[in-house]
């Protein structure tokens, strides 16, 4: 499947957040150790998320405080 | 009608003190407002990168919620009416300026001093004070090489802690829009930053 199919930017996503269910989960783990290009992409879309939450919690123009 | 107390208000739903503010209790539109004021800041500060224009955008985000109260339907979530209109006004005036900044979280001008240094945390050490600022203003940097049509979902949704529904309504896009271009922004800042914040 490419990386720009709408359903598996959908995928993705869900996988990202967390919001896959234990069995959709399973399943989706399975394709992407068959699609190592897809794994990369889900693994800097999953650290990319944890930058951006890390410092959810920042005022905008303020100093950082780091989320525990 | 039953009188009810301001402090009675307080623990209302959005949804239901927009209702009152209709009928005539302004004391609802006063909750509304300190509930969002501070929030509706900071979301139009990562756009405007300026104190200044977010509070006048945030004064007028909230007048257009006092002009326009009846045209609010309760079909509608309120918060997502409310970022609606803060993210209008956003738009506008990029537009008018043609020079809006992108996300920052630091990276303040002059006149912003005061106010970052009221709002360092006293339970920080001096080393763990510089090594945040570095890498806020790191991620702030990273950000603005961030297309805006990602960058914008990646700071609504990940900043902004908003779900998925409320910024289809804000940016009009279908879902898998929306999905696509999140991903699409985190995985660009992921290359921009590398493994720097995470580990």
């Amino acid at each position: 499947m490419n990386l720009r199919h709408p359903q598996l930017q959908v995928y993705l996503c869900d996988y990202t957040d967390g919001r896959m269910t234990d069995e959709v989960r399973t399943i989706f783990e399975s394709y992407l150790r068959l699609h190592p290009d897809v794994a990369e992409y889900a693994r800097k879309a999953i650290q990319g998320r944890q930058i951006l939450e890390k410092f959810s919690n920042v005022p905008a123009g303020s100093t950082p405080r780091a989320r525990q | 009608m039953q009188a009810i107390s301001v402090n009675g208000f307080k623990t209302l739903p959005d949804e239901d003190l927009m209702e009152l503010f209709q009928g005539g209790y302004d004391e609802a539109y006063t909750v509304i407002v300190n509930r969002y004021r501070e929030r509706i800041h900071q979301f139009v500060y990562r756009y405007t990168h300026n104190h200044l224009d977010s509070e006048d955008l945030t004064q007028e985000t909230f007048i257009r919620v006092f002009r326009s109260r009846n045209s609010y339907e309760r079909i509608a979530k309120f918060s997502t009416w409310l970022y609606t209109i803060a993210t209008n006004l956003i738009r506008s005036q990029y537009k008018r300026t043609q020079k809006m900044q992108t996300q920052s979280l630091t990276g303040l001008d002059d006149s912003d001093q005061e106010f970052d240094i009221e709002l360092v945390d006293p339970s920080l050490g001096t080393d763990e004070q510089i090594h945040l600022r570095f890498t806020v203003e790191q991620l702030r940097k990273a950000l603005e090489l961030v297309p805006s049509d990602f960058r914008d979902l990646i700071v609504m949704r990940d900043l902004e802690q908003l779900t998925y529904e409320e910024i289809m309504e804000i940016t009009n896009l279908p879902m898998g829009t929306v999905k696509s271009r999140i991903n699409r922004g985190r995985v660009r800042l992921q290359e921009l930053m590398g493994t720097y914040l995470v580990n």
